[in-house]
């Protein structure tokens, strides 16, 4: 059950994440991480 | 109550490692292949981890803080979406349940039930080792490497306070992904072998660059993009090679076809791309941060031709090129970032130990005893003689190495000035390709009379060329690559190569004293301060371990002593070349 709702919400985090972002550019950008060890 | 913090790399699937950080004091850092005994690899490092604790005297329970040397989500979510990440998969890192990209979490949950886990932007796993041991105090960083979560290349500048990320190159499809395409096009396929491309590329003429070049677009910074998509997987880049073929018009190589002129040629145009990109790269950063000095990391700083081609061409006013700047030193430079956070980044020293940071080689065979040989007074002049009557020996002592390059802990050594020592050691020792050549480990306080820039290179991260003066002119063409391999360029060809370049390993007393204290030796029976160092293993394998491991390596290969610490065993001989090439034959896949 866990593993079939862990599927579900990445499947539909994927998605969103194709819809809200951009293939990036190609070549030297502005770097804007954060540089922290939090977050995985 | 201790501080102890334990470094973890390897998550990207190769290379796993582990270091510890007691009270801000580098205690131990392994390899989790020199205990699998698989070469590179990348299963979580149960046996490094272990081993880092034994030396450290630390239990699990005392560990206080894990830190890996990747944000395994964030690697994921690039994975999967094909899309760089932002400030929404950033949030998302931060409350996405722990297992969906924390693969590594649990078997280190498990071990480690007190610690508090980090996760450490890969690059910077990568700027913190190079920056922690080099000589500078402040630096600019160009860090390039096949993958890092979502980018491939990454720039900025990194003091004992403050590390600033100011640029990156998103995206895999970079320079270390087109390096390794070309690898394994030209027929060298399993993991790793970018270096004996680079190690080729002197053989050959740069004449395909310009049809390589038609495989990316570029500009000025060195913005290096492939035109088409790969992944770094085995499918991928076979998927890859029709474009190579028909960008410069010849096959594919198979593993096993001869070396052509054209493959050769294809190699030199590779590296000649490679270092121009990272020149511009390095051009770049230097004009954006202003900074003098410069740390090259990443998997493709492991390049000594670019580093040390970059810090000859004074771009910065010094280069570093760390020994643990690639993926085998991610989990220091993970637990390096850690213990920046707790101590404001002050400066941290490296133990006394240097590099030699690994386990020592353990009890002795009891089958190798009927083989000893006795010897009076001082081991190293008598291995000293031994060298100069043109034996080869196994030379392992101590706490064994970190990194990828044996220097002189675990070690096979040989006299340099052997005409045929080469091909000796390739084909009968290490079991490789004839035209692989050797390092040379040199006296520091003699370099300059042999080679320039007489620079250090205590880690063999640079090459340097050997002063004109020593070089014997060579035809101006060769009928063949053997003819060529060969012919007597100078009096120690055996570690010189072809276009007079050899990558460096400068000994000195105050970081290799056993080591330097042979060399001397050796110097004294034959007045050159120069002995061939390659690393005690065969094609594909990890390097010896253990005292069983190493005795067994020699019993399978045609080295003629084996000193482990303090005692000297003579060869049997009693294997049969046909047992040699079944023995082999379970690295074959890592070779």
């Amino acid at each position: 059950m866990a593993k079939a709702i862990r599927q579900i919400g990445l499947r539909i985090t994927v998605a969103l994440l194709r819809l809200w972002s951009r293939p990036s550019r190609a070549g030297w950008q502005r770097s804007r991480r954060p540089v922290t060890l939090a977050g995985r | 109550m201790k501080n102890v913090v334990l470094g973890i790399g390897g998550l990207l699937g190769h290379d796993a490692n582990a270091a510890l950080l007691v009270d801000g004091r580098l205690v131990a850092s392994s390899q989790e292949e020199r205990f699998t005994r698989v070469k590179h690899d990348g299963v979580f490092p149960r046996a490094a981890a272990a081993d880092c604790l034994a030396q450290g005297r630390i239990g699990p329970g005392e560990v206080s803080d894990v830190v890996f040397a990747e944000k395994p989500l964030q690697s994921m979510l690039f994975d999967l979406t094909a899309r760089p990440g932002g400030a929404l998969t950033r949030a998302l890192g931060r409350v996405l349940p722990e297992l969906w990209g924390g693969y590594y979490t649990r078997p280190a949950r498990a071990l480690f039930p007190a610690a508090r886990f980090g996760y450490a932007w890969h690059h910077l796993t990568h700027v913190a080792g190079a920056f922690h041991t080099s000589p500078f105090e402040r630096a600019a960083f160009l860090c390039v490497d096949g993958k890092g979560e979502d980018y491939s290349a990454s720039g900025g500048v990194i003091d004992n306070g403050s590390l600033q990320l100011l640029w990156e190159q998103p995206y895999e499809n970079g320079l270390g992904m087109f390096y390794t395409l070309v690898t394994y096009y030209l027929g060298f396929s399993s993991f790793g072998s970018e270096y004996k491309v680079m190690g080729l590329a002197p053989y050959g003429a740069p004449r395909f660059a310009e049809k390589l070049a038609t495989l990316f677009t570029t500009d000025e910074r060195g913005g290096f993009r492939l035109r088409a998509p790969l992944r770094f997987t085995e499918e991928s880049m076979i998927g890859g090679f029709p474009l190579v073929a028909a960008a410069t018009g010849v096959a594919a190589r198979g593993p096993r076809d001869p070396l052509t002129e054209e493959h050769i040629d294809i190699a030199a145009s590779l590296q000649q791309i490679f270092e121009d990109e990272v020149f511009k790269m390095a051009r770049f950063l230097r004009k954006e941060t202003g900074e003098a000095n410069l740390l090259f990391c990443g998997g493709c700083a492991q390049n000594c031709v670019t580093a040390g081609k970059l810090r000859s061409a004074r771009v910065f006013a010094d280069v570093f090129n760390s020994p643990v700047g690639g993926d085998m030193g991610s989990g220091l430079g993970a637990a390096l970032l850690r213990q920046r956070e707790l101590h404001g980044g002050r400066p941290f020293a490296l133990d006394s130990r240097g590099f030699m940071l690994g386990p020592e080689p353990g009890p002795i065979p009891q089958e190798a005893q009927p083989w000893r040989v006795p010897y009076e007074g001082d081991l190293h002049a008598f291995v000293a003689g031994q060298l100069a009557a043109g034996k080869v020996v196994g030379w392992v002592r101590g706490g064994m190495e970190l990194g990828a390059r044996a220097l002189g802990a675990r070690s096979i050594i040989a006299d340099p000035r052997q005409p045929k020592m080469q091909s000796l050691l390739n084909l009968k020792v290490k079991f490789r390709e004839s035209f692989r050549p050797f390092a040379p480990a040199v006296l520091a306080e003699d370099c300059a009379s042999w080679f320039e820039p007489a620079e250090p290179s205590d880690f063999m991260q640079y090459t340097a060329g050997l002063v004109p003066s020593r070089r014997n002119p060579q035809p101006a063409s060769f009928a063949s690559l053997r003819e060529r391999l060969d012919f007597p360029r100078c009096e120690i060809a055996s570690v010189v190569h072809v276009d007079y370049s050899a990558r460096l390993q400068t000994v000195r007393p105050e970081t290799h004293p056993d080591f330097h204290k042979l060399i001397r030796a050796f110097k004294a029976l034959t007045g050159v301060p120069i002995l061939i160092n390659t690393s005690f293993n065969v094609s594909g394998q990890p390097i010896v371990r253990t005292a069983a491991e190493a005795w067994e390596c020699f019993l399978n290969t045609d080295i003629d002593l084996l000193v482990l610490n303090d005692q000297v065993f003579r060869n049997p001989f009693q294997k049969t070349r046909e047992e040699k090439l079944s023995w082999l034959k379970q690295f074959a896949k890592s070779a």
